[in-house]
């Protein structure tokens, strides 16, 4: 499946040719769009070709895995790709609308590919060094869209974006050395591999060097306590952008996790970074929610909404380390990733068109906005409500789903707070529609059109409402992805091919494919797991 | 009778349906949509009576038709409606009711509002028909969550109707808050349920006795009842949950009429009689229900009394009736529960509807700023006077039948006899309740429509026949059904979540003592309207006692709390300041591995790195480095800061020297100074380095983490390098290997780095390609501001 690149060599190739289109923007434009739209067509034929036949996978260059780098598209791999492109395409129509002139002699097109191309990297390579270098893509790409316009705001706020996040780039490379220096590889299905056969010594010694990891990908997801990053600088971001950022960005820290510390992670005692996954799930969720509660500035109030969300995939992954719940744990995270980022993504779309309606984006000055703008007031319902786990929305599915998880492994406190945050999500969230959609108008309406607007964003409403009313097909997906992520063996055939992985590296371990054995425990049909889900 | 199963989604449906149809065409039909809503509620009600009667023999709360689909098969989740009698009797409650709410709202609903806001009330009225009527028939409890929070959302939307008013949008607020909670609360004890049961259908739980034996033996029963009656308390304002009830009563009339009368509030009884046969042997559920249902029918009634906004008279009445029905089922005696359900129906639907009359036709709702209106309002009167004796319990009302069946049942209950102290305060409480209702509908007659009239109401007049004919129905209801009382007996046992119920209710009573408590209770009722201000005096002693409205305080005290820590947090902890932040990321690093490492009991003495390994010169680099270091945190100059960074990069470069790799030198050294020479161009235009000086003790914090910091990864960095620890096996053999055979490089690195890795290289180009796009686009935007 050497086609697989082009879900960096699209964005890649866009990406220069809207630089050197820049000053034809309407050109630019049209190549975008193309590029975009193309591009999602392909991950989504991508994702049901997966589906139906396996995992693919690419070696870059033609040299065998460990040694080269590799593509590889499982389930995960294929649905974030599919999120990715969709809600970078919606971001992309709706920019077209919002992004003034300034901001494209800025070069916001070409950036916006390399965030694309930077997010959908992550997603796609089976290696963990190259990942770095996708983080790195992806930081400097987000980093440029930050800034375009460079008003003063922007330059401060993104200020300590990069810093912190140059921080956590150099903490990666330390963590990368130390998995190194203590199992030898850094391809994914190899470290794998050979984690699992680890003599119990150095298994501790692992499970503490995956910590640093930990702390780099908790950023990247910005988890309590590393968080800080997120509610200064998303505020000051471009409407549009602000929407893929708000779905995806952090979103690429929950993958890494599930990647990194569910599939390749197998060390005795791993579970250690888990438990440690499922107490930061708790603050974060909870101080998330919290933060959110006081601020009167809509768009600071979502940003701490992102913490909170992401407290509760985080949980998702936390609670995998009790193995009984492990695949409906992961399964109900991998569905929440779903619904959070076409959630998070619309209501960030829906705030910037309440922007533009208002002319503010503070609270206590919008008002009224129901009467100007009903269709705006029911896209902002439906993913509010959504956001706080209402039914008959995605939220309430994935929040069921986790919830289930915890109450089946008996974890009374995540639950707990789980519920808690549930609730005071739904206080903020009506607080917007008090504040925002109803009272009596107290400003002339800015009177710019936001029609355009409306659609691109629709398409995420819809998507919110078919997710949580027709759940069964992507419960299934996510399920089987679990299994994916929790049973790695396909993936690890995938990519290092039958058997073929040479004794010289497993030596004095015992024979290659025995320690796979421990694996058919987990994957036994257990209490937590989801009925129904195929085979 | 299964032939018209498939009629059961369709009952709920066809509302749904029907709302989105008025969100669409209500902007342009707008008071008229109202007719949408009276056809749903038609339908819905004539699907509701063929099967009921088609139903007519089924065995109670297990029995009906049943209709099944897959709806989420992974999670277990199925759209399972049950047409069971009780079931039935609340849809044709729900739709019945909405039936004549349509109507008076056709007529209530103002003309003077845009369309488009009329339509949109319509269609969340509808919604919530439909979502009620899928409470009332949902087999599956999960589905039924799914229908119990869209009540909650609609009624939110419902009350906050006169969203321009502050009050209406508070009690929409704490309406949502308190019954949301509720609902999430109680889906955690639905799924307790799921998961120890392995089912989320109702009627497999109650038709299965083992299941209902495994949920009891599990030691999370508990849990699950406490977490599912929370549910239920919440939404249908029992204490200590009453308060948010009478702030809803800010909602158009019609609204309250269905929502907060009829229907909404009635859902947490209805799903108690449905609980009642899975959790009744539990041995908490007598006690808790019991002492909830009571208190609440106490203070339900007492605040009645006290009350003096006409809604909010009926509100918290109507809270002390809901009481009372979770206390008969703390008893057991559910064959009450369809008898006293529908006697509330009939004559509470009806007095707020005259309520809404009223104030419609007065513009106030304040009962001691009314009076003397029955010259002008008589066929309010009429209905007032009919549908206020039933709910005192008059014969022959309703009301009586009710009140006589309700004494009966306490003093027949095997609960009670079983605990003889408190059997006689339980039937002490309910006549003293009863009392306090029967004063209050005494009230209603003489304050409203008897007395002296107050000067301002002269321009009152009889409302329109749309108005006051959907309460004649409901008054005709209490009497009728009062006075055709075999009529009564029969629906009430048919319609009963008991299902086998036996009840016999009669105008001509059998015992004498019923009749007794009965007779107690209207000799209470009339002393305590005679003596009102008394009451009222020795209220006003309770009050400077108790403070008010305490739950109420509580709970805004809650939420004023968690805002408070939410600021405080956010405030302390998103502080703005870079240098807290990166502290922050880096004290929690340490602690992390810290814990880790204590956590896999690995200490210091594993560390087996012999240091004599190194050569001379590359620990004199690491003395170099760390001086380096340390002149470059205290630079006083941008330019000296610039200078000790070169120097800090170029003794990097040169520990390459040490292990070898003159490839990396180069590359290092060449970047090493390429930034150098950009820095110094930059330098000249930058603005003053300005230097913090944090105080003595902040500094040594600073200097603590850093420290840490850095032990810490040297820390961890010599036990990766440590013999137990280290992997050799590494990739670097294959590297080697491959780099000549397959790469045609005999340097290694080379080929690593374009070649076999390329992809590694190519992103890092990009970053370098991306930051100088970013600096021109930074130069051109700040070209044109200047």
């Amino acid at each position: 499946m050497n086609h697989l690149i082009a879900v960096i060599l699209v964005p890649f190739i866009t990406a220069m040719v809207t630089a050197l289109l820049n000053g034809w923007p309407r050109l630019e434009k049209a190549v975008s769009l193309l590029s975009c739209l193309g591009l999602t067509a392909y991950v989504f034929w991508l994702t049901g070709y997966v589906d139906q036949h396996g995992i693919q996978v690419s070696m870059i260059g033609g040299y065998a895995a460990p040694f080269g780098i590799a593509f590889v598209a499982d389930r995960l791999a294929c649905i974030m790709l599919c999120l990715s492109m969709g809600v970078g395409s919606v971001a992309m129509v709706y920019s077209m609308w919002t992004a003034t002139t300034t901001q494209q002699k800025y070069f916001f097109y070409p950036l916006f590919h390399v965030v694309l191309l930077g997010v959908n990297w992550a997603f796609i390579t089976g290696d963990l060094f190259n990942l770095f270098v996708a983080y790195e893509v992806m930081l400097i790409g987000s980093y440029g869209m930050m800034m375009v316009g460079a008003s003063k705001a922007q330059v401060r706020q993104t200020m300590k974006y990069v810093a912190i996040n140059i921080v956590g780039g150099s903490l990666f490379v330390v963590g990368i050395a130390f998995i190194y220096a203590t199992v030898g590889t850094v391809n994914m299905a190899d470290l794998a591999v050979r984690t699992a056969a680890l003599p119990p010594a150095r298994a501790g010694m692992v499970t503490v060097a995956s910590l640093v990891l930990l702390v780099v990908f908790a950023l990247k997801a910005a988890a309590f306590p590393v968080f800080f990053w997120l509610p200064d600088s998303y505020p000051v971001v471009p409407p549009g952008v602000n929407g893929y950022f708000a779905g995806l960005l952090t979103k690429v820290g929950v993958y890494s996790l599930l990647r990194m510390f569910v599939m390749v992670f197998r060390q005795d005692g791993h579970e250690m970074a888990t438990q440690i996954l499922l107490v930061m799930s708790g603050f974060t969720m909870l101080l998330g929610v919290l933060g959110a509660m006081c601020q009167w500035d809509i768009r600071r109030i979502l940003s701490w909404h992102i913490i909170s969300q992401v407290g509760y995939m985080v949980m998702g992954v936390g609670l995998s380390a009790n193995s009984a719940i492990a695949q409906m744990a992961i399964a109900g995270t991998i569905f929440y990733v779903v619904h959070h980022i076409v959630v998070k993504s619309s209501l960030f779309l829906v705030g910037g068109i309440a922007e533009r309606v208002t002319g503010t984006q503070q609270l206590k000055q919008m008002g009224g906005a129901l009467d100007i703008a009903p269709g705006v007031a029911g896209f902002f319902l439906i993913a509010g409500l959504s956001l706080a786990g209402m039914p008959p929305f995605s939220g309430f599915m994935s929040k069921f789903v986790l919830l289930r998880a915890g109450v089946t492994g008996g974890n009374w406190v995540v639950v707990f707070v789980a519920v808690i945050t549930s609730f005071f999500t739904l206080y903020s969230m009506s607080k917007i529609w008090n504040y925002a959609f109803w009272r009596e108008r107290s400003r002339p309406w800015a009177g710019q059109s936001y029609r355009g607007m409306m659609v691109p964003t629709g398409v995420l409403i819809a998507f919110t409402i078919v997710l949580g009313l027709f759940a069964q097909p992507f419960l299934r997906l996510a399920a089987d992805a679990a299994d994916d992520v929790i049973d790695p063996r396909a993936y690890i055939q995938a990519v290092l091919g039958p058997g073929s992985w040479t004794p010289s590296l497993t030596e004095g371990k015992g024979e290659p494919g025995t320690s796979l054995a421990a694996w058919d425990s987990v994957a036994q049909a257990s209490p937590g797991r989801l009925e129904g889900s195929v085979p | 009778m299964t032939d018209q199963t498939h009629l059961l989604p369709w009952i709920v449906f066809v509302p749904f349906a029907a709302a989105l149809l008025a969100l669409w065409i209500g902007r342009w039909l707008g008071r008229r949509t109202g007719v949408l809503m009276v056809l749903a509620a038609a339908a819905s009600f004539a699907m509701s009576v063929m099967l009921f009667v088609g139903g007519l023999g089924g065995e109670g709360i297990s029995g009906g038709a049943r209709y099944f689909v897959p709806w989420m098969p992974a999670m277990n989740i199925g759209l399972g409606f049950r047409g069971d009698p009780f079931g039935l009797f609340f849809a044709l409650l729900v739709s019945g009711i909405g039936i004549l709410v349509g109507i008076y709202s056709l007529n209530y609903i103002g003309a003077d509002l845009r369309p488009a806001r009329v339509g949109r009330y319509y269609a969340a009225l509808i919604a919530f028909m439909g979502s009620m009527l899928g409470v009332a028939l949902a087999d599956d409890l999960m589905l039924l969550f799914v229908f119990w929070e869209i009540t909650s959302v609609t009624s939110f939307l419902l009350i906050g109707f006169w969203y321009e008013r502050d009050i209406a949008r508070r009690g929409a607020m704490t309406a949502l808050q308190v019954t949301a909670l509720g609902g999430l609360v109680m889906m955690v004890g639905f799924i307790v349920v799921g998961v120890v049961t392995g089912t989320f259908s109702i009627s497999e739980l109650t038709g299965d006795p083992q299941k209902i034996q495994k949920l009891l033996d599990s030691p999370l029963a508990l849990t699950a009842l406490a977490l599912i009656l929370a549910g239920a308390f919440t939404k249908s304002a029992q204490v200590p949950f009453h308060f948010w009830l009478p702030g809803a009563m800010v909602a158009p009339t019609p609204v309250s009429t269905y929502l907060h009368a009829a229907t909404m509030v009635k859902a947490g009884i209805f799903l108690v009689g449905r609980m009642l046969p899975v959790f009744g042997n539990h041995p908490a559920w007598t006690p808790v229900l019991v002492t909830v249902g009571l208190a609440t029918f106490v203070l339900g009634a007492y605040q009645a009394v006290r009350e003096t906004d006409l809604k909010g008279i009926l509100a918290r009445s109507t809270v002390s009736t809901l009481g009372m029905v979770m206390m008969v089922y703390g008893l057991k005696a559910a064959d009450q529960d369809a008898l006293q359900i529908l006697n509330h129906a009939a004559y509470k639907g009806g007095l707020f509807l005259v309520a809404g009359i009223i104030e419609h036709a007065a513009h106030t709702r304040d009962i001691r700023k009314l009076g003397g209106l029955r010259k002008d309002m008589p066929i309010t009167f009429w209905l007032c006077v009919l549908t206020a004796l039933s709910m005192a319990g008059v014969p022959p009302f309703f009301g009586f039948l009710a009140k006589e069946s309700l004494y009966g049942a306490l003093l027949a209950n095997a609960e009670l006899a079983a605990h003889p102290q408190a059997r006689w305060l339980v039937i002490g409480l309910c006549v003293l309740a009863n009392a306090c209702i029967f004063a209050v509908a005494c009230r209603l007659i003489f304050g409203i429509f008897l007395g002296k009239k107050p000067a301002d109401l002269d321009h009152v007049h009889e409302a329109a026949p749309g108005l006051w004919a959907p309460a004649a129905v409901l008054a005709t209801l209490a009497v009728a059904l009062g006075l055709a009382y075999p009529l009564t007996s029969w629906l009430a046992n048919h319609l009963s979540s008991a299902g086998d119920g036996h009840l016999h209710v009669s105008l001509w009573p059998e015992h004498w003592e019923p009749l007794t408590l009965s007779a107690l209770t209207m000799v209470l009722g009339l002393a305590i309207y005679k003596g009102r201000t008394l009451v009222a005096q020795l209220a006003h002693l309770l009050d400077k006692r108790a403070h008010g409205n305490g739950a109420q305080q509580a709970w805004d005290g809650g939420m004023a709390l968690a805002t408070w820590a939410g600021e405080t947090f956010s405030a302390r902890w998103q502080s703005g300041s870079l240098r807290w932040y990166l502290g922050a990321v880096m004290s929690a690093l340490v602690g992390l591995v810290v814990y880790g490492l204590y956590r896999v009991g690995i200490g210091l003495a594993e560390i087996q790195v012999n240091l004599r390994e190194m050569s001379w010169y590359g620990l004199a680099l690491c003395v170099l480095l760390g001086m380096a270091t340390w002149i470059l945190a205290t630079a006083r100059t941008r330019l000296g800061a610039a200078i000790t960074t070169t120097a800090v990069g170029f003794l990097v470069s040169l520990l390459f020297v040490v292990y070898r790799s003159p490839d990396i030198l180069l590359t290092q050294i060449l970047i090493e100074t390429v930034s150098t020479i950009f820095f110094l161009l930059v330098v000249y235009f930058m603005p003053p380095f300005k230097r913090e000086h944090p105080s003595p003790p902040r500094k040594l914090v600073n200097l603590g983490i850093s420290a840490a910091v850095g032990v810490t990864i040297t820390v961890l960095l010599l036990l990766c390098m440590s013999p137990p620890y280290r992997e050799l096996h590494n990739l670097g053999a294959g590297y080697l290997s491959r780099s000549l055979a397959e790469g045609g490089g005999a340097n290694a690195v080379n080929v690593i780095i374009v070649d076999i890795r390329a992809m590694d290289t190519n992103g890092e180009i990009t970053v370098l390609v991306v930051v100088g796009l970013c600096v021109y686009g930074l130069l051109r935007a700040r070209r044109r501001a200047a």
